[in-house]
């Protein structure tokens, strides 16, 4: 079984803010919630489980106070919800080769920041501890486009990034997820549309995410959560297209859930 | 005579059969790429691409009434 350590976590978002710090410790705890089924009567303990999951999140370490950092994500506390994605397998896509079943992702879909303690500040960096409130229990995804910078308008679809080993991925529908990271020039607005494919030559639109502006980005909030409905394709890919401005580039990941 | 067909989503591809044979090949960045917006008509160029796009359900076939 392959093995990654801390230095190979590709990236770590909330919204369009990067949580990767210089050091950081990241407790995820997913709680399977069980209800009690035994009666008066009965020796043994027993429970039923509904199949909700409850998911907590907390961070501690050091920060930067960097636009789009850490720092800034949690100062406030703002009370919008966004989605958080963490690649830990690295921010590359079909990692492992073999299978090819696409490079793992934690999506989790609507995150609020609860908790904000700082502990030392020095003229550098802001040691913190950080708690997220999970609305929804995480979801195992996948990377559909590694977070890169990209200039004129295109896709990802020949980089080959896969979902699942099997074909179709899915039947049941899942959800998508959208990070941008960074937009510049002068486009009013980027839209990024989720792309599959069943053999990896002709990819097909699944479903555009909202349109984002460059002072979406800049307030940390370029990010969508999506729900997806019937099959989804073992390829998948994502195509962004600008609208008005010149020289845009823009700095997105792009990951995928298939539901069971 | 090939057949008429029309996106039903938007949707890309290899834009002749030289570029499909170079994405079958692996050399994807030498392949032109055409880019089909949902509701276009559109005709396949050969039998492969026209396969590949049934198999995406992606396209349904323009009928005449005559």
């Amino acid at each position: 079984m392959a093995k990654y350590d801390s230095s190979q976590v590709g990236f770590a978002l909330l919204g369009s803010y990067s949580m990767l710090g210089a050091t950081s410790k990241f407790d995820d705890a997913v709680t399977l919630k069980l209800n009690e089924t035994y009666a008066l009567g009965e020796t043994d303990e027993s429970f039923w489980s509904s199949g909700a999951k409850q998911t907590e999140v907390t961070q501690e370490g050091w920060f930067d106070d960097v636009a789009l950092g850490w720092h800034n994500a949690f100062v406030d506390l703002p009370v919008v919800a966004l989605p958080m994605t963490i690649a830990p397998h690295g921010n590359v896509i079909n990692r492992p080769a073999s299978p090819a079943a696409g490079t793992s992702i934690d999506i989790y879909q609507s995150v609020q920041r609860v908790g904000y303690t700082v502990q030392v500040a020095t003229s550098e960096v802001t040691k913190m501890q950080a708690r997220y409130g999970c609305w929804y229990g995480k979801k195992g995804g996948k990377l559909v486009a590694p977070l890169a910078t990209r200039s004129t308008a295109g896709n990802t679809d020949s980089d080959d990034a896969k979902c699942a080993v099997a074909q179709p991925a899915g039947t049941n529908g899942g959800a998508a997820v959208l990070h941008i990271t960074a937009l510049t020039g002068t486009p009013t607005n980027v839209t990024i549309t989720l792309r599959h494919s069943a053999d990896g030559t002709t990819y097909s639109d699944k479903q555009a995410f909202s349109a984002f502006t460059p002072a979406n980005v800049a307030a940390g909030i370029a990010s969508q959560y999506i729900t997806l409905t019937g099959t989804i394709n073992s390829f998948v890919s994502a195509a962004w297209a600008y609208s008005g401005g010149t020289a845009p580039t823009v700095t997105f990941a792009v990951g995928v859930y298939v539901a069971p | 005579m090939p057949k008429t067909y029309r996106a039903t989503v938007g949707f890309a591809c290899p834009a002749d059969a030289e570029s499909l044979k170079k994405w079958k090949a692996g050399k994807k960045d030498e392949a032109k790429i055409m880019e089909v917006k949902k509701g276009e008509k559109v005709v396949p160029y050969n039998a492969e691409i026209e396969k590949s796009w049934l198999l995406n359900d992606c396209v349904e076939e323009v009928k005449s009434n005559g």
